[in-house]
């Protein structure tokens, strides 16, 4: 929401703080700020209202009550403590309440007499500041009054109105079906049953819909001279569904969604009928439940025990007197009645908060909790799991995580964020597989002999949801493995480690995917598996006992890797790490991987071969730019007396 | 057998390690949940009822059920749960850390995932004994642990509809090589008396804290990662770098 400074300081006999320290006051003692710029001779503060303070606090004068509370200051003149005139009634307008049990109080204004035209220049320079277009003057305050004190109004031109026997009538009601209206901009709505209306009682039309925007039909418009002001409160879930319904929301709508006080109308009528000036011809009521303010209690002990802290009975009554809170003391507890409008007010944690955050956050000390008794129980299921992580790295396998939702399985969900993605995924070997075939291509860059990944992770049948480990291999190259065997000896080593037999019994073998390729992929229930397993008693397996990883992430290019080979004949005796440092030095960064993979002995001399890996992360690379890099990694090696082949 | 070089665990299993470890030296024991979960678990018993605004400040995947469940918006379904095990078992104590896979339904981009995880956590006991304070302490502890002695702290009034007091809570961070800032990081606050309540227990004898930090913001800190759908795109290139 944003509120003018000038409007903010208009509350205050005191000169304000500057715009950036009322910032910083409210932030750490109030709401998030968005932003604050200057906008000519005013300033803008952007605030964040949370739900809690949206009854009271989407107005200039809530932040300014909250400005007065966190300074220490006295607000001038608020409009809220001013007195309450609801006569005389209205003999022109009746309120028929049709839909009772969604209407909090239905309050109206009918005024003769008045004269539209342009709004002061004080109120347009106040309504601008804040982002809202002036239209006239009638229209102009019914918005600044919103913005002012909270309560959303709105005026009708009471001459576009049915009459009926001798005078008019409103009447709030849901929509009936197939009921429409067009807007006040222009717009046309269709409503459902579940909409709540204002009707125009003569001509049984409806005229605006309920908390959230006025219709065209009884427009103000240049040539109006007699007004209704509406200020009501309607139900906050009613206008909440209405405004998702129809798709729209206004500052109206905003306002009622978070249940401002029903006490609000009155003193909106009377601060708009002064801005409006004409003749007041009486008031309309609708009022059936006033809820008295209940107290509530809180004692300096409470406060304490909850924030940490040792504030004083004093501090905590000197609090108290900043909000102008009414209240109580009897010894060390305070009952406090609140003002009208903090509806946020209901339970004694909710006093804590005031107190804490007006005596300051920071003042918190910093406790260490103390020390248990004995031991926390250990996690079987993160024990095994992180067991069996252990394992399978050992086995070269590294941990994917991929995404639950998927296009199929056995959960649908109703609102899917992606079409083809509707299902909670019943097992994970089938991402396991995409996994293994996406990274393949990768696999020289990385210095992988074959793709192996494993994931554990949640999956969901119609019954029920349970951990599942999964674990694939991807086999390359020239010479095809045999991904059966290769399994087999890893599960195997799982069976002696945990010291369970792992069979087929737990696993389902995936797809065994063709071509040159094969990639294998077995799954089992890890939940069903670590029950069996007996209870740990400590966190030995814990990696994150070891301490902590501070590797720092290295983008990786997106331009194609080139690969080179190279074979070298050395004397006996030397080794392959020296070779290899030999390369690394003279082919340069642009060489991102290098892997032996071959090595013999004859007639006194040893051979090595490497496989080479060349990316830039500026370009792709040229086979030319490649082939220079290389030459001259061989005529230093030649230089060395090795014989490249 | 030819020799395998050693495979790369999961940096984001490597972060929930290390933060089970630090919190468990601090006496919290680690506990799980279901990921679909009831209405009652996800938000009525965490004080947020039907058609109550605080409902949208969570975007929620339903299920097509009858009656629908919740993908859970959270991991403070755990945090419930467990207090409701706490009543039954007549505890007069408890500290759990919840890390878990939680989903929400808004649209994916550099810092914004539909799944992502979550690390809640709550300590509780007899009025006094876990305060306001205390989450402080157990924070500061924590981050210099996870992120170093250079970091700092500091709370500002916020609103969640399952703690009163609520405080967001700020991180005072020096990448390396880079200046100083504070980076927002999580909201937390001592449990509202109705969860209590809720939960089958006494708020007048049971008091405490809860938090709700993401797994990946602090990941990406502390790691200089600076995109959220690295963790789950299975590219053994990101992963193998840890």
């Amino acid at each position: 929401m944003l509120v003018s400074y000038e409007w903010l300081q208009s509350y205050f006999d005191d000169q304000l703080p500057e715009p950036e320290k009322l910032a910083e006051m409210l932030t750490f003692h109030a709401f998030e700020i968005e932003e604050v710029r200057q906008a000519g001779n005013d300033a803008v503060i952007d605030i964040d209202v949370l739900p809690n303070r949206s009854s009271d606090c989407l107005s200039h004068r809530g932040i300014a009550r909250e400005i007065a509370t966190l300074f220490d200051l006295k607000l001038k003149d608020d409009p809220l403590k001013r007195a309450i005139t609801s006569t005389p009634d209205s003999n022109l307008l009746d309120v028929e309440i049709q839909t009772k049990d969604l209407v909090n109080r239905f309050s109206a204004a009918v005024i003769n007499g008045v004269e539209v035209g342009e709004s002061p220049e004080w109120m347009k320079q106040r309504l601008e500041a804040i982002g809202q277009k002036s239209i006239n003057n009638i229209v102009d305050a019914t918005n600044y009054v919103m913005f002012d004190i909270g309560q959303p109004l709105h005026a009708f031109d009471r001459d576009k109105l049915a009459e009926k026997d001798g005078g008019y009538v409103i009447s709030v009601r849901t929509a009936r079906k197939g009921e429409s209206m067009t807007d006040l901009t222009g717009a046309e709505h269709e409503f459902s049953e579940q909409d709540l209306l204002i009707v125009d009682g003569g001509s049984d039309t409806p005229i605006g819909i309920a908390g959230v925007k006025g219709g065209k039909s009884p427009e103000v418009d240049e040539n109006t001279t007699n007004l209704v002001i509406e200020a009501a409160n309607f139900n906050y879930v009613s206008v909440r569904k209405t405004s998702q319904a129809l798709k729209l929301w206004t500052d109206a709508s905003v306002r009622f969604q978070n249940e401002p006080s029903p006490e609000l109308t009155f003193h909106a009528l009377r601060e708009v009928v002064a801005l409006i000036g004409g003749e007041l011809e009486g008031f309309v009521d609708y009022y059936p439940k006033q809820n008295a303010r209940k107290p509530v209690s809180v004692t300096v002990s409470e406060i304490n025990s909850l924030l940490g802290t040792s504030i004083s009975d004093s501090e905590v009554e000197s609090i108290f007197n900043r909000f102008d809170f009414k209240y109580q003391k009897d010894g060390e507890t305070f009952t406090v009645t609140s003002p009208f409008e903090r509806t946020d007010l209901g339970i004694k944690e909710d006093l804590i908060e005031e107190v804490g955050r007006v005596y300051g956050y920071e003042k918190l000390s910093s406790e260490p909790l103390p020390e248990l008794g004995e031991s926390p129980k250990v996690n079987k299921a993160f024990y095994y799991t992180e067991k069996v992580r252990k394992l399978l790295v050992e086995q070269g396998f590294s941990e994917v995580y991929t995404y639950s939702l998927q296009p199929r399985g056995e959960v649908e969900l109703a609102n899917a964020l992606a079409a083809d993605k509707p299902f909670m995924r019943n097992n994970l070997g089938q991402e396991l597989t995409y996994t293994i075939l996406k990274n393949e291509k990768n696999a020289p860059l990385l210095g992988l002999e074959d793709v192996r990944v494993f994931e554990i992770g949640t999956v969901f049948s119609k019954q029920e949801e349970y951990t599942a480990l999964a674990f694939g291999i991807g086999t390359l190259g020239d010479k095809k493995r045999d991904v059966n065997s290769e399994t087999e000896f890893v599960i195997n080593a799982l069976s002696e480690e945990l010291g369970v037999q792992l069979n087929n019994r737990f696993l389902k073998t995936g797809e065994i995917v063709g071509r040159e390729k094969s990639v294998g992929v077995w799954e089992m229930n890890f939940t069903e598996l670590f029950e069996k397993l007996p209870e740990p008693t400590s966190y030995d397996v814990s990696y994150g006992l070891d301490g902590t990883n501070e590797i720092k992430y290295q983008p990786f290019s997106q331009y194609p890797f080139v690969l080179r080979d190279i074979a070298l004949w050395c004397r006996s005796g030397t080794t392959s790490e020296e070779v290899l440092g030999e390369i690394k030095k003279h082919a340069g960064e642009l060489l991102v991987n290098s892997r032996q993979f071959d090595e013999f002995e004859k007639d006194g001399k040893v051979s090595y071969a490497f496989h080479l890996v060349f990316q830039s992360k500026e370009k792709t690379l040229t086979d030319e730019e490649v082939n220079s890099i290389v030459k001259k990694v061989e005529a230093a090696l030649g230089g060395r007396g090795w014989e490249v082949r | 057998m030819r020799e395998t070089p050693k495979g790369h665990i999961h940096l984001l299993s490597q972060a929930i390690s290390e933060i089970n470890a630090i919190f468990y030296k601090m006496g919290f024991t680690l506990a799980e949940g279901p990921e679909i979960e009831d209405e009652w678990h996800n938000f009525d018993a965490l004080n947020v009822p039907p058609d109550h605004p605080a409902r949208d400040m969570q975007d929620t995947f339903w299920t097509k059920e009858k009656p629908p469940r919740v993908l859970r918006t959270h991991t403070t379904d755990i945090t419930i749960r467990s207090l409701e095990k706490m009543a039954k078992e007549g505890l007069t104590e408890m500290r759990i850390l919840s890390p878990g896979k939680v989903y929400r339904n808004e649209a994916t981009d550099a810092t914004h995932e539909a799944q992502f995880y979550q690390y809640d956590g709550f300590a509780v006991g007899p009025p006094g004994t876990v305060t306001l304070a205390h989450l402080k302490g157990t924070w500061v502890r924590f981050y210099r642990e996870y992120l170093g002695p250079n970091t700092k702290i500091r709370f500002r009034p916020s609103f969640f509809p399952f703690t009163e007091p609520s405080v967001e809570v700020d991180l005072w961070f020096e990448a390396p090589g880079k200046k100083g800032q504070w980076l927002e990081m999580f909201g937390s606050g001592m449990l509202h008396p109705n969860v209590i309540r809720n939960a089958g227990l006494d708020p007048a004898k049971v008091q405490g804290f809860a938090f709700g930090p993401g797994l990946e913001r602090v990941v990406m800190i502390k790691h200089g990662i600076p995109d959220i759908r690295l963790f789950h795109g299975g590219d053994l290139r990101f992963v193998n770098q840890f």
